[in-house]
């Protein structure tokens, strides 16, 4: 099945805008986000923390809903889902 | 809110944009108190736009001085302010962009026990801020207040805009219930400029009834690859400001 990761902010500089891939089903969004991480050391600091989880203020939406951590953790991807993945902005 | 009229010179100065927004939407800028919490990066544009769109009354709230390292985009501000607080600079610099209306400047740090009283009888709130802990204050003071936070925030070439009115959409504890540990942020100055435009046009079609606000959506502007997106956003159930969208 198909997928896109967008990525916004900063996650965009360390990642590129957009991940379309081609993932078994049942591939849970974690574990996504884990394999397009992992060869980036900088976007993996970013994006996990030490413990393998996502970092409280990483925002998670599919569609204009928030996916909280918990269920990202769990949540299996289906065909054609759109996921946005960004740290907010800070600065002023 | 009650719109007052306006005289010759008003006219002549704002003719321009009277043909956009009518003597109506004119009168209701000139009629408008807003405050801009931040005289730095987000607040110079915010409050230039502001102030030379006609909106009556700004109260521009900064507790810092300027320093040489703001100067690449606090545009409120010049080198022979270095020094000086940003209110003292920031509304010297209002005041001769338009004298026809009136500006004010406090020197003070936004804080639980004194934002409800720095806000006043405020219409609106411009988070000009450069930390979530002051801008969750705003947020909580305007919905208690029912009145709008246009929220804007920057990082390098990047940056977002929202605009939260209450019971309309959601809040920004709604959008970002956690956020990133503070740091020295780095930003090109066009950067503010661009997501300070955006909160000042957020304000002038808020006060005018134009346009469809950034309600609801959280605008993503990336100046590398000049593109801006939205991302659609809801009130979250649970949000302990406004409990998922209640006024």
């Amino acid at each position: 099945m198909n997928v896109t990761i967008r990525f916004f902010a900063q996650f965009r500089e360390l990642f590129g805008p957009v991940h379309e891939l081609s993932v078994p089903e049942g591939r849970r969004l974690t574990e996504v986000l884990h394999e397009i991480a992992e060869p980036n050391p900088d976007g993996k600091t970013a994006l996990f923390s030490p413990d393998g989880r996502l970092r409280d203020y990483v925002i998670v939406m599919q569609g204009s809903e928030r996916i909280e951590h918990d269920r990202a953790a769990a949540l299996e991807l289906r065909d054609g889902n759109t996921i946005a993945v960004f740290p907010p902005v800070a600065g002023g | 809110m009650a719109a007052v009229g306006l005289d010759q010179s008003e006219r002549e100065r704002y003719g321009r944009q009277i043909l956009c927004l009518g003597e109506e939407g004119q009168s209701r800028l000139k009629s408008a108190h807003i405050v801009i919490a931040g005289a730095g990066g987000l607040g110079s544009p915010v409050s230039v736009y502001l102030a030379v769109a006609g909106v009556g009354r700004l109260t521009v709230i900064d507790h810092d001085t300027v320093e040489r390292t703001n100067l690449n985009r606090q545009i409120l501000h010049g080198d022979a302010d270095i020094g000086r607080p940003k209110v003292e600079s920031g509304v010297e610099t209002l005041r001769a962009l338009n004298p026809s209306i009136r500006v004010e400047g406090i020197r003070a740090t936004i804080a639980d026990e004194n934002a409800a009283s720095l806000i006043g009888d405020a219409d609106g709130i411009v988070d000009a801020m450069d930390n979530y802990p002051t801008r969750f204050l705003l947020n909580r003071v305007a919905h208690e207040r029912g009145i709008p936070l246009f929220h804007g925030a920057i990082r390098g070439f990047h940056g977002q805009a929202t605009t939260c009115v209450p019971g309309r959409g959601p809040c920004l504890s709604c959008l970002f219930p956690n956020v990133p540990p503070k740091e020295v942020f780095p930003v090109v100055g066009v950067t503010p400029g661009v997501i300070g435009c955006i909160q000042a046009t957020e304000v002038i079609k808020y006060l005018t009834g134009e346009g469809d606000l950034l309600t609801g959506r959280l605008l993503l502007w990336d100046g590398l690859a000049g593109s801006a997106e939205e991302i659609a956003v809801e009130p979250r159930a649970g949000c302990p400001v406004c409990s998922g969208g209640r006024v």
